[in-house]
């Protein structure tokens, strides 16, 4: 092991600590191994007389009360409620030694931090929203289904704790950064006081120390200006990382999305699925989401970024993504898609019967009115659905209104158990290079004897027409306009307002 | 192990303090000077030194030497000095209390 290799070893081993304190210890480290090559040693032996690496490292991060570099997960909280304390001490001194100035002054750079902290949660609002919102739509489309709700309100709290977590520590690096600083610099004033008072030591030195103290006081004046500058840059790079961390939060998201797009096309085409087009797209765009995400990182930790590999790699899947785009075309052209195409293989039947009354009245949807004279005074509805696909479960309502008896042929659906089965199906029609569209409403049937069916159509235009008197204009063209926006089928009284619209 | 290296901590700890007080130090040569009195890895003053300087007891200016690189050189503080003499007192309690302990056993066998 050489002088280089030591060192950077030990760098690597202590690296959890301030760039300002690991480079003073490796020109220590430096400085005694050069020294004991200048009395003669070889730097073999001149590192070999350090002692053990990993000794050397753990002592070295003992003296800052580090413990492990194992352990700094586990010490991250009580460092942080460390930091937080050392705040409150200096807010007290502040309080207790400065004058009416210096406190106002104090105040109003604590409100400019908490308006720093108030910026920073616009990202965090719109990521919490996008969580919220996807989810939300995922449990509307895919039905009443809580856990989708569940995971948004998780995902949500989640956002929350980071952004609480993100504005402590901002609070305690800026804090840090301006006031506990203040005091180390007091330190530092202290230091060359003493360094003046060690002149005993000799007339050279005293005077070499004079001379080194004033040259401390000139470079001290010039860092303060330059300090101004300084923390201003490094503000707005902080700035600039804060944003590329989101945008990075985003790609990761975009990644993770790809990455299971992929896996359900590897999925497809080893089931025969042939759509390499689209293949060949969801992998070029992997691909580019991983760049950008190696760039951003890199950007935000500061490492070193190969631009020629990346530049090779881009231009390799912007071509997969044309020769993709163009196979793809190809290939949905030559796909034919089929729309409500229902495929009610395996038929079942759950039926439902009810004596006839003079005030019934039938809503809901349905598909016809079959008029069978042998049921005489009974009502049968039938609900045809495909066990293989769907769960139905019936839940007619019944309820009086303006002296009708309304029965409402509500149902439930729950296709989620068998999402096997309509993947299947769904590649197997993929596999024939066929879409369909499913549609899982039951076929509903309504079985009556012509008298009946009569009896019922009156009631509901009778309804209708109370229905008209009841609300006012205004009510039911709103009423008309819902029924359109479900494609539900328009009574009398919106015919109106349709021709209104569609003029 | 464990009890041994704490122990020879603080022994070093007791040396460094007294070797600064006597003249303000840079690293190698208190590492020479330590390396005298007890066989020590070269490598672990400096953390010792490190640790002094964080709690206090040192303060540390820099100068530059005749044969090129600025060495920083230590300084012991009031408090650093505070902290040599209960370390002292420390040592010799201990010492004694070994060297009773020692001489009762001789007389014993």
């Amino acid at each position: 092991m050489n002088k280089e290799e030591f060192l950077n070893k030990l760098r690597k081993k202590i690296d959890i600590l301030e760039e300002s304190e690991i480079e003073d210890i490796i020109k220590e480290y430096s400085g005694f191994i050069e020294e004991k090559m200048s009395q003669g040693a070889t730097e073999e032996e001149a590192i070999k007389s350090m002692g053990n690496i990993n000794e050397l490292s753990s002592e070295l991060l003992s003296a800052y009360k580090i413990k492990n570099p194992q352990e700094k997960k586990n010490d991250f909280l009580n460092n942080l409620i460390e930091e937080f304390l050392s705040i409150i001490e200096s807010i007290i001194e502040i309080f207790s030694h400065k004058d009416f100035r210096e406190i106002i002054k104090f105040i109003i750079e604590i409100a400019c931090i908490f308006i720093i902290i108030a910026l920073c949660r616009i990202p965090f609002e719109i990521l919490a929203h996008m969580y919220k919102d996807i989810f939300f739509n995922l449990s509307n489309s895919i039905g009443s289904n809580s856990i989708f709700l569940i995971i948004g309100g998780l995902g949500k709290f989640f956002v929350e704790i980071c952004y609480a977590l993100f504005a402590i520590i901002l609070f305690v690096k800026i804090f840090e950064s301006r006031y506990l600083q203040n005091k180390e610099s007091n330190n530092k004033y202290v230091e060359k006081n003493t360094s003046n008072e060690t002149k005993e030591n000799g007339k050279l030195k005293k005077e070499k120390n004079l001379k080194s103290t004033n040259e401390k006081n000139n470079y001290n004046c010039e860092q303060k200006h330059l300090g101004i500058i300084d923390s201003l840059t490094s503000l707005c790079i902080l700035g600039i990382k804060i944003i590329t961390f989101f945008i990075l939060i985003g790609t990761v998201f975009y990644i993770i999305g790809l990455t299971s797009a992929f896996a359900i096309s590897l999925y497809l085409l080893f089931n025969g699925v042939l759509y390499f087009g689209i293949y060949i797209i969801i992998l070029a765009l992997l691909i580019l989401g991983i760049i950008v995400f190696i760039i951003l990182f890199n950007f935000i930790f500061n490492r070193h970024t190969n631009f020629l590999i990346v530049l090779i790699i881009s231009i390799v899947s912007f071509i997969l993504l044309g020769v993709g785009i163009a196979l793809s075309t190809i290939e949905i052209a030559n796909t034919t898609i089929y729309y409500d195409d229902i495929t009610l293989n395996n038929e079942e039947i759950k039926t439902l019967e009810y004596e006839m009354k003079d005030n019934f009245i039938i809503k809901g949807y349905y598909d016809e009115f079959i008029v069978d004279d042998s049921l005489e005074n009974k009502i049968k509805i039938e609900y045809n659905y495909d066990p293989k696909y769907l769960e139905l479960s019936i839940n007619p309502t019944e309820y009086q209104e303006n002296n009708f008896e309304i029965i409402h042929l509500s149902f439930n659906i729950n296709h989620l158990k068998y999402t096997k089965n309509i993947f299947n199906e769904i590649i197997n029609n993929l596999k024939k290079k066929t879409i369909k569209t499913f549609n899982y409403n039951p076929n509903i049937k309504i079985y009556v004897s012509s008298n009946v069916k009569k009896q019922l159509l009156k009631n509901k235009k009778e309804y209708e027409r109370q229905l008209e008197l009841y609300y006012d204009k205004d009510e039911l063209e709103d009423i008309c306009e819902i029924l359109l926006d479900k494609n539900l089928d328009l009574p009398d009284y919106c015919k109106p307002f349709i021709k209104d619209e569609l003029n | 192990m464990k009890i041994n290296t704490q122990f020879k901590k603080g022994v070093l700890e007791l040396l460094v303090l007294l070797i600064v007080e006597k003249k303000d130090m840079y690293g190698y040569e208190l590492v020479e000077a330590v390396s005298k009195v007890v066989d020590v890895n070269e490598g672990t003053i400096y953390p010792i030194l490190k640790r002094l300087t964080n709690e206090g007891y040192f303060e540390t200016y820099l100068e530059e030497s005749k044969e090129g690189p600025t060495r920083k050189y230590y300084h012991i503080t009031v408090s650093g000095k505070k902290r040599k003499k209960e370390q002292i007192n420390e040592w010799k309690k201990f010492a004694t209390s070994v060297n009773d302990f020692i001489k009762g056993s001789e007389k014993n066998e």
